[in-house]
């Protein structure tokens, strides 16, 4: 499903000085913007794609994103750390999107029931080669939270604060569900991995 | 809570192709959302009616002050 690009690398330099970058997007700089672009949209895109699944979707809600962000960028403060304020706005254009089509964003009965088998050691999964060429297949097919969560910390690298703050629950909560994520994750890699 | 990088799951998931923007929409995307910040910046710099009514109730205080001060020096 998904365009095959280069691997996931470290963080752009623009990310490691947002507060100058910040400053030049108050002040109007056009350059500026360019550069917010280039380095927010391909991350934007890829939390989204992570989301919906959908390449369309993806595409509508990464548009109304970058329009979102492009009204509201020049009036925040300086200290405002700009990955988890992209990935907020493109959560938000996400959640929008599917609320017009009539569609509940985070369905609850969409979570898998709570699983009774303890989860498979990780670690050893991810050892298994087989195992490892699914992942993208296991990932995706978790439920949209859980995606969306192992996405944020785990590509994106958000704190628990951060994550917490994406998500509108408190940093325990998060922690609790990123466990649960994991485990969900290990149990359909387990599946896969089986001859 | 974020995965330290050193951890297998976040190295694995890290290690996954990115996907890419389309280019064709990466474009027009950035082509509007420019115009979408030129304009609202545009809009941060004009000054609101809201503004210019408190500079002109402060215009026609200090200067109805000034008026009568000045009235009075000259009586």
């Amino acid at each position: 499903m998904f365009v095959t690009g280069r691997p996931w690398g470290t963080s752009s330099p623009a990310m490691d000085d947002d507060r100058a970058l910040v400053e030049e997007l108050q002040r109007g700089s056009a350059g500026a913007f360019r550069r917010f672009h280039r380095a927010y949209g391909p991350r934007s895109f890829a939390y989204l794609l992570r989301l919906t699944k959908d390449v369309a979707e993806a595409e509508d809600a990464f548009q109304e994103t970058w329009l979102r962000c492009a009204r509201a960028v020049g009036g925040l403060s300086v200290d405002t750390p700009l990955r988890p304020y992209v990935l907020a706005v493109a959560r938000s254009a996400f959640i929008d999107g599917r609320r017009r089509q009539r569609r509940v964003p985070f369905p609850a009965g969409d979570e898998l029931p709570e699983p009774t088998d303890p989860a498979p050691p990780l670690d050893a999964l991810l050892a298994d080669r087989q195992a490892l060429a699914a992942l993208e297949e296991a990932l995706n097919s978790l439920d949209v939270g859980a995606r969306e969560l192992l996405h944020a910390t785990a590509i994106e690298g958000l704190s628990a604060r951060e994550v917490a703050d994406l998500l509108g629950i408190s940093p325990e909560a998060a922690r609790k569900r990123l466990e649960r994520a994991r485990g969900d994750l290990a149990r359909a890699l387990a599946r896969r991995s089986r001859p | 809570m974020s995965l330290p990088s050193e951890d297998p799951l976040a190295a694995a998931l890290q290690a996954l192709p990115a996907p890419r923007v389309p280019a064709a929409l990466a474009g027009t995307v950035e082509a509007e959302a420019l115009d979408a910040f030129r304009e609202a910046h545009a809009a941060r710099a004009r000054p609101s009616a809201w503004r210019l009514l408190a500079v002109a109730a402060v215009v026609f205080l200090y200067g109805g002050w000034a008026l009568s001060a000045a009235g009075g020096v000259y009586r």
